[in-house]
């Protein structure tokens, strides 16, 4: 039997953990739902016009970013600390099935579940408050999943997080995300200024920057390419990182 | 079945907790792992099992190193930490759920443990009380049959009765091919259980040595209060009058007193350390 992934040590796993946690999830789930009812349902009976797609979009992103970053904080929790840990790190199973356990239930799982909330919010809205139902957000049609990308690399730093704090892992993650974009963002800023001679008007971090007297200063399209695989790079090295936070995680 | 060597543990490079421990523990016996609160039991047993690494050293489970935490390694292996958050599942579930994860999980053996420690087998365990908590994952670890058995205080929450009714089932579970470790301060708890006494004091192993050897090499009883002795390794005053240890003398044998020898080892008086390391009994391998 391998000592790193086993399907019948996984299905075991997941079922332990289903069978513990399932009510949670539903829960969560039901209140997401209601949530996502209230919002949709008070922008639209204010407004007292269906929503537009760009809206349902915003929201749709808006959300997902918000609930998947808490979900996710949670998932690993189990291992980082507390009176779980032990139990949890000394479970017959390997290191690598139970970090694929809590990427899968954060990621694909909760996706299709956040989508199916959202689309029967969504539908629900469209034809119980709306003055007439209009066209629900086109969320397959050939485009990108509004927020997709940075929803991967806020995956990979909540689910960091969530091994990396003992305690409060949501709030904490939060903190310091934020406190690093400011840090980046004046680094960026302050480096760029002085790179040009005093005459920068904003920079945006790997973005554009605007120059005074000189208009603004973007990537060259090749390089704008590799931009766009960042986030998703930044996940993945989240994601490695998280994973040998757990191998590495001491009591 | 676990080796240590050299182990050197500290959760700061600037505080060590554990310094060039050396330790080996075979199947078949029951081990007392004894100590002052914060002498470092639980750290040690958390090296043990593999939730700490040690920071120079190697403690190993059958020549594999435990902070890897191969399944194969944690198969044969449960750890009950002194504090456990239960999942909100019935005792019934916990054994459908988690036994499976222990090829020798003996389910109708978990239900008579349950019995036997007057514990509800449907009722979440998140509505039972600490006590009642701790009494399932007792018999959830006795159950599981595997070869390392470490218990962590396993006694702190338990009512009298159960103490008495712990001591029994765990004495019932021990087989030949079983090594089951118990750390405990309340050095009663452990009265007439263990077959070996592992002391641990100022970051080291001080003893470690079987109830017979010692049984054979100590004598314990009452010495007259006020007469000098000057065979008397340790003395302390009790309700049954002052009890000392003394040197065996190879023909009367005494029970050994564990709160009277762990008293000796652990305080000012090194005079009990000193004899039995004279006799080389000290940090030698129990076999």
């Amino acid at each position: 039997m391998s000592q790193y992934v086993n399907l019948t040590r996984f299905g075991r796993l997941a079922r332990k953990h289903l069978s513990e946690h399932a009510t949670g999830y539903a829960l969560g789930a039901a209140v997401l739902l209601g949530g996502l009812l209230v919002l949709l349902g008070f922008l639209t009976y204010i407004q007292h016009w269906p929503m537009s797609e760009s809206m349902q979009a915003a929201l749709f992103m808006l959300c997902l970013l918000g609930a998947g970053s808490l979900f996710t904080s949670t998932v690993l929790a189990q291992f980082g600390a507390g009176r779980q840990a032990a139990l949890a790190l000394t479970l017959p199973a390997s290191q690598l099935e139970k970090f694929l356990l809590a990427w899968l239930l954060s990621l694909p799982v909760f996706l299709v579940v956040f989508v199916a909330d959202f689309y029967l919010a969504d539908w629900l809205v469209m034809h119980l408050v709306s003055p007439r139902p209009g066209p629900l957000l086109p969320l397959l049609d050939g485009h990108e999943v509004p927020g997709l990308r940075l929803f991967l690399t806020l995956h990979g730093l909540a689910l960091f997080g969530s091994i990396f704090f003992p305690r409060l892992a949501f709030v904490k993650t939060a903190f310091v995300v934020l406190g690093m974009a400011v840090l980046v963002g004046v680094l960026n800023f302050k480096v760029l200024n002085a790179w040009l001679g005093g005459s920068l008007g904003m920079a945006v971090p790997f973005g554009a920057a605007g120059v005074q007297g000189f208009g603004p200063l973007v990537l060259p399209e090749a390089q704008e390419r590799w931009l766009v695989g960042l986030p998703l790079a930044l996940a993945v090295l989240l994601w490695a990182a998280a994973y040998a936070r757990l191998t590495e995680k001491q009591l | 079945m676990v080796r240590i060597r050299n182990l050197h543990f500290g959760y700061s490079r600037r505080v060590p907790q554990l310094e060039d421990l050396r330790l080996d523990l075979v199947r078949g016996r029951i081990y007392g792992l004894l100590g002052k609160n914060g002498a470092g039991k639980s750290t040690l047993l958390k090296n043990m099992v593999g939730l700490a690494f040690p920071q120079a050293g190697t403690c190993e489970i059958e020549g594999q190193a435990a902070s890897r935490r191969l399944p194969a390694t944690l198969e044969d292996l449960f750890f009950l930490p002194e504090d456990v958050q239960a999942p909100p599942v019935s005792a019934t579930q916990l054994a459908a759920s988690t036994g499976v994860f222990y090829p020798r999980f003996d389910t109708g053996a978990f239900h008579t443990y349950l019995r036997e420690l007057d514990v509800p087998a449907h009722a979440r365990l998140t509505a039972l009380s600490f006590g009642q908590q701790k009494k399932v994952f007792i018999a959830f670890a006795l159950a599981t049959n595997t070869g390392l058995l470490v218990l962590d205080e396993p006694t702190n929450g338990l009512d009298i009765p159960s103490k008495m009714q712990f001591r029994k089932l765990v004495a019932g579970a021990l087989g030949e091919d079983r090594c089951i470790v118990i750390s405990t301060h309340q050095v009663r708890d452990l009265d007439s259980l263990i077959d070996t006494v592992l002391v641990l004091h100022e970051r080291r192993i001080v003893l470690s040595e079987t109830i017979d050897a010692l049984a054979e090499k100590l004598y314990f009883g009452p010495v007259p209060a006020g007469t000098a002795s000057p065979d008397v390794l340790y003395a302390e005053p009790s309700v049954r009058g002052q009890q000392a240890i003394r040197p065996g003398d190879g023909e009367r044998y005494t029970k050994v007193d564990l709160e009277l020898l762990f008293n000796a080892l652990t305080g000012p008086s090194q005079a009990v350390a000193t004899y039995l390391t004279h006799l080389h009994l000290q940090h030698e391998p129990v076999r």
